[in-house]
């Protein structure tokens, strides 16, 4: 019967990579290879609690041929008492295999997502764009389900499947040749129809996956959607298409239970069959006087064991073929090495940092064509710089790589004169903190996150600087204050309070070198004018970049960079440029004549 | 989740899906009869064959018996297809009519349920809530044959030896009842392991989304300190798990095993004493092995019966709702016109207590644009939800064009009001399909000639397959103001008397706000209009200006006017915040 964890295995994408590679092997050994008392005892408890198993109808055979059928009591008492012993054997072997084995399991599975979770953290930027991030996602977590799908069911069930079903053959060639080789008849039949179902189910669960994956998709838009949907009245016509969809899945369903249908009577025949087998030419053979009444009891117990493992070997198939191509991935991953590595005789910054910025020579390209060309720029200690562009001119670059999130293909990019490949990258977060456009909220308190940069920071240290900058007021009209809770995702605060907030905790981070990226969404003018006074107190007093989206920025810093086609073609104070008739007093024209439409 | 549930609610919804089904349920257990007759009477078969072919050395007798053994094992296997069918595809049927039932219900349900309600929470009741539903509808006509296996076993192994029979079969109902203790137990565990892995995903997520906030910060080591500590407990939740399945699986052999041993040694025994025969001995071995799985999945049965009540209670209460704002029987036609408005003494709001327009009353003639305008929360976006109904007022009248929206037929209502939202939501469709949204039957000049208007035509047709670029999550990605101008087109298409334009240019950076301001100037052209926005150059396309404060009309005019005259007015669009 499909139970339902079959069910969601077998609705899983499949794979074609599921060959251990050598990576993958190599990693797991590698890791399992320090429990190897665990795995010992693991191992013997398995083939202990196979081997006793195995036994037991050997001895009911044993104690029908020479007690029951001789009418010996004494055999009788003798071969109940190994019967009971065995039992009590299997019970704790099966205990001792049950828990050694996922207790292992869940050891490896414990230490690899903390290995590939820490791998994420040295990976380069470029992991974590657009679609490459949701392969880092899946790795974390779809792979590592059905890692653990393996782990607590999955692996015993296959190596205890096959011990059961190679022990059987064997005891039953030892009782008789003859009739085992007759009761395998039914093997050759079962093994083939296993195939064929196999090939046949999995062909109609890979329709259902895409049925059902379009039932999701469907619901998912419409109830998302649903203002959409109401506001055009589209509620009639989307319940036809559901339905039409919804039919379709059941339909695909109903293909999977007549496959199913098909093959389960047949296995229950062959059963049957191989009862009438036994019976018959078994039969013959106690009358003939070759055989005893006892094998014939014993091969009518040890069918299950044929048949069952035969069938859960093609139910764990899936897990086993899932896993192994989800531990090849999670390898493969764990073998990317990190990009951007600290130089091994990286030196501590000389404190205190005057925070000189420099790009000397500077080229950078995410692939083939250069999104930086030939950079050369000093900013001086304290200085206040907007770089202004159009999307696409370079000017997230040029942050980016002040960052170290990435180096540059050629050119260095310098801290106070040390190239940011020989400095330390703790040293290098301490000193420069970058504030994404759109304030980025973990999942905790309101406190959390503003002391994300500095944990150690104290309460009155905190609130201080909250009052400074002018965010108090809002963060204590919450309803628990500082300990709001906040989530990443779904959160009650505004665009502008999370801005508000990720200001605060740059703030409290205090770096001498601060990255601004500005928010081009537009708030309303009363958030605005909060985050505007913000910004001016978090830029006082440190080296400041600001990726400016709005000239009056521009307008009010010390010196303007001006970006084209990743090249600096106009650097100089504001008044200058916008005097000096180039591409920067054209914009600045324009935005003057209408403040509120234009920006860059 | 605090949400009251109604098991007995849940009970019945599920027993009622049962009736619905009862034909192939009666099938089903019909087939679980003739199957458990087939399934027992193979171990009778087996001891007959002993004693009397083999005992009496009949070769005939034992070729005869074999094969009657071949055609009742047919029989059961046939029986068992039937039954397997009917249940499986039986249970398939009542989650899909479940599921289309939610979906009828959720599209039908007001907004106001909706602003309470997130879609994961529906997308779980319309998928983990009705699988359950589905698990247990499956087992029942196996488990119903599994129980009278069980039953009908016993009572052939009475009439065999009854005193054998009790104490081998004692052991039985102890594994049901261990069964339904182990799943009862192994469920607010494997719920445990369940949150852990979704606070996993949440970590790893946020660390994805947030990478540059937390390599800006340096933050890296506190953060792997977060998925030590969540990998740890994970562990920690998973072995108890693994504990729970140590104690109680080895059970599930060790109590049959117990029985074997009673008869291996009271039942041979017997049978050197003649008390029985070997055959005899044969079938209760054969008996007893039978019924593992089936004593043991009944246990199982008992849990999973809660959960699927509780699941049923949980889909139960989005059933049983009625929206808010009901599709009237007998709603009048809207009556001609160009799209006249008026609020006349409008309150209105969410929660009583708060109220979110008090007293409002404004007068759009047709053909005319309006701007509201105020601080947030002074209710603009509130009023332009009144118009297609999404909400009914508390006292006062929303009319158009002389007809009270709450006496018009409510799909025509909403035909007839236009609207664009803040955020576009496109659907994973093409990009025809997506403008014509709300009049399916439009043809291709038609919906090329609204996606002109919206100046949305040259990107369309820049597209790699044009119209036919599938768009949404699934497909195509757009920018913000492409995905506005699209909005803006499907808007249009469906001809509305009144146009909303709700925030429309407030996500998207100024460059892409002169796009679709563009666009703006020309679909307002004659068409009663409502705009909000905070941005000026938005505003100052409107006729008139609606400054809004506090749920009332504060000031009217011109755009121009009230910059000069009113300062609250400038005061709103920030012209007073002396530059720095």
């Amino acid at each position: 019967m499909m139970r339902g964890g079959a069910r969601e295995a077998a609705l899983r994408p499949r794979d074609t990579d599921a060959r251990p590679n050598s990576h993958s092997l190599r990693g797991v050994t590698k890791m399992l290879a320090p429990r190897w008392p665990l795995l010992t005892l693991s191992t013997v408890s398995i083939v202990a609690s196979a081997a006793l198993s195995l036994a037991r109808p050997l001895v009911v055979q044993k104690a029908i041929d020479s007690g029951i059928v001789d009418g010996d009591k004494g055999t009788l008492v003798t071969m109940s008492i190994i019967f009971f012993a065995l039992t009590m054997g299997v019970y704790v072997a099966q205990a001792a295999s049950v828990y050694t084995t996922a207790l292992a399991g869940q050891h490896l599975l414990r230490d690899l997502r903390i290995r590939l979770f820490s791998h994420f953290q040295k990976l380069s930027m470029s992991f974590f764009d657009g679609e490459n991030s949701g392969r880092l996602m899946s790795r974390m977590t779809n792979d590592m389900v059905v890692i653990a799908d393996l782990v607590n069911n999955g692996f015993l069930m296959v190596v205890q499947s096959m011990l059961l079903l190679i022990g059987t053959v064997i005891i039953l060639f030892s009782l008789s040749v003859k009739l085992s080789l007759v009761t395998l008849v039914v093997i050759p039949p079962l093994i083939g129809a296993t195939l064929v179902f196999r090939a046949a189910s999995e062909r109609a669960y890979d329709k259902v996956r895409d049925r059902i994956a379009e039932v999701m998709i469907h619901m998912q838009e419409s109830f998302s959607g649903i203002r959409v949907v109401q506001a055009f009245a589209r509620e009639q016509h989307n319940a036809e298409q559901f339905n039409a969809i919804n039919e379709m899945n059941y339909d695909a369903n109903v293909d999977t239970v007549k496959i199913s249908a098909l093959y389960i009577p047949f296995v229950e025949w062959l059963g049957g069959l191989g009862i009438a087998l036994i019976l018959y030419f078994g039969g013959r053979g106690v009358i003939g006087g070759d055989v005893s009444l006892g094998t014939v009891a014993a091969f009518i117990f040890y069918l299950d064991f044929i048949f069952q493992p035969i069938q859960r070997l093609s139910q764990t198939y899936d897990t086993v073929q899932a896993a192994t191509a989800a531990l090849n991935k999670v390898f493969g991953l764990l073998n990317e090495e990190p990009e951007l590595r600290e130089d091994t005789d990286a030196r501590p910054l000389p404190q205190p940092v005057r925070g000189e910025l420099s790009f000397e020579d500077v080229m950078f390209a995410y692939g083939e064509t250069p999104v930086l060309e030939d950079v050369n720029v000093r900013i001086e200690p304290g200085q206040r710089v907007a770089i202004v562009g159009a999307t696409g001119a370079g000017k997230s670059t040029m942050a980016k790589l002040m960052m170290r999130f990435y180096d540059p293909r050629h050119g260095r990019v310098l801290l106070d004169g040390i190239d940011l490949r020989n400095v330390r990258t703790d040293d290098l977060r301490r000193t420069m903190i970058m504030v994404p456009q759109e304030g980025f909220l973990f999942s905790g308190t309101i406190r959390d996150n503003i002391l994300f940069g500095r944990p150690d920071a104290t309460e009155d240290e905190m609130r201080a600087a909250c009052r400074e900058l002018g965010v108090d007021a809002f963060i204590e009209s919450l309803p628990d204050g500082y300990d709001s809770v906040v989530s990443f995702r779904g959160s009650r605060l505004s665009g502008g309070e999370k801005q508000l907030i990720s200001i605060a905790r740059a703030f409290v981070a205090d770096p001498a070198v601060l990255i601004l990226d500005e928010a081009t969404s537009s708030l309303d003018p009363e958030t605005e004018g909060l985050i505007e006074a913000a910004i001016r107190l978090l830029l006082q007093g440190r080296t400041s970049v600001v990726i400016a989206h709005r000239l009056s920025t521009a307008e009010t810093a010390d010196r303007v960079i001006v970006m084209e086609h990743g090249r600096i073609v106009e650097d100089g104070p504001h008044t200058v440029l916008a005097a000096a008739g180039g591409y920067y007093a054209a914009l600045y024209r324009q935005w003057r004549s209408a403040p509120d439409a234009h920006s860059v | 989740m605090s949400e009251e549930l109604d098991l007995r609610a849940g009970a019945r919804l599920i027993l009622q899906q049962l009736r619905a089904q009862w034909v192939s349920l009666g099938a089903g257990l019909l087939a679980g009869l003739v199957w458990t007759a087939a399934r027992l009477a193979i171990p009778v078969l087996t001891g007959i064959t002993i004693d009397k072919a083999i005992g009496n050395r009949d070769k005939s007798q034992l070729l005869v018996l074999a094969l009657i053994v071949v055609v009742v094992a047919a029989v059961q296997g046939l029986a068992s297809g039937v039954r397997r069918y009917f249940a499986m595809s039986n249970s398939y049927r009542v989650e899909s009519d479940l599921r289309a039932d939610l979906y009828d219900q959720v599209n039908q349900l007001s907004l106001d349920y909706h602003d309470r309600t997130s879609t994961g929470q529906l997308m779980s009741r319309a998928s983990a809530d009705l699988h359950e539903i589905q698990q247990l509808v499956v087992v029942i006509p196996i488990n119903s044959a599994f129980l009278l296996i069980a039953i009908g076993a016993f009572i052939v192994l009475l009439t065999i030896h009854p005193l054998l029979a009790l104490l081998a079969m004692v052991a039985y109902p102890v594994i049901t009842w261990i069964s339904a203790r182990f799943f009862r137990n192994l469920s607010p565990a494997s719920a445990r392991v369940q949150q852990d892995l979704s606070d996993l995903s949440h970590v790893v997520e946020e660390n994805i989304a947030g990478v540059r906030t937390i390599r800006s910060f340096g933050r890296e080591a506190g953060e792997v300190q977060k998925m030590e500590s969540l990998a740890r407990r994970t562990f920690t939740d998973s072995m108890e798990a693994v504990r729970l399945r140590t104690i109680y699986t080895p059970l599930f052999f060790w109590l049959p095993s117990m029985s074997q041993l009673v008869i291996l040694a009271f039942g041979g025994y017997l049978v050197i004493d003649g008390h029985i025969t070997v055959g005899n001995f044969v079938t209760f071995f054969q008996y007893l092995n039978m019924l593992i799985f089936p004593v043991q999945s009944l246990g199982e049965m008992v849990p999973s019966g809660q959960r699927a009540t509780t699941a049923a209670a949980r889909v139960w209460n989005v059933l049983r709702r009625r929206p808010t704002i009901a599709k009237s029987e007998g709603g009048v036609s809207m009556p001609l016109g160009g799209g006249d408005l008026r609020f006349e003494n409008v309150s209105f709001s969410y929660q009583p207590g708060y109220p979110v327009l008090s007293d409002f009353s404004l007068h759009v003639p047709a053909g005319e644009s309006v701007a509201l305008v105020g601080p947030t929360g002074c209710g603009k976006t509130t009023v332009a939800k009144l118009l297609p109904r999404f909400y009914d007022v508390d006292s006062g009248r929303v009319v158009i064009d002389s007809a009270d929206v709450r006496s018009v037929e409510l799909d025509e209502l909403r035909r007839n009001v236009g609207l664009v939202f803040q955020e576009t939501f496109l659907f994973s469709d093409t990009i025809r399909n997506n403008i014509a949204y709300g009049r399916v039957d439009s043809s291709q000049d038609e919906i090329e000639q609204a996606a002109r208007l919206a100046q949305a035509s040259e990107f369309i047709d820049e597209l790699p397959d044009g119209y036919d670029t599938i768009v949404g999550d699934q497909g195509f990605s757009l920018s913000g103001g492409q995905r506005q101008r699209l909005a803006i087109a499907r808007a249009i298409l469906i001809r509305p008397r009144v146009l909303i334009l709700d925030d429309a240019t407030s996500s998207v950076d100024a460059r892409m706000e002169e796009e679709i301001r563009t666009a703006l100037q020309r679909v307002m052209e004659g068409r009663t209009t409502v705009i909000i926005s905070h941005r000026m150059s938005t505003i100052a396309l409107a006729d008139r200006v609606v400054l809004m404060d506090e749920g009332r009309v504060v000031e009217v005019g011109t755009h121009e006017r009230l910059l000069k005259e009113c300062t609250r007015y400038a005061e709103v669009l920030g012209q007073l915040v002396p530059a720095s």
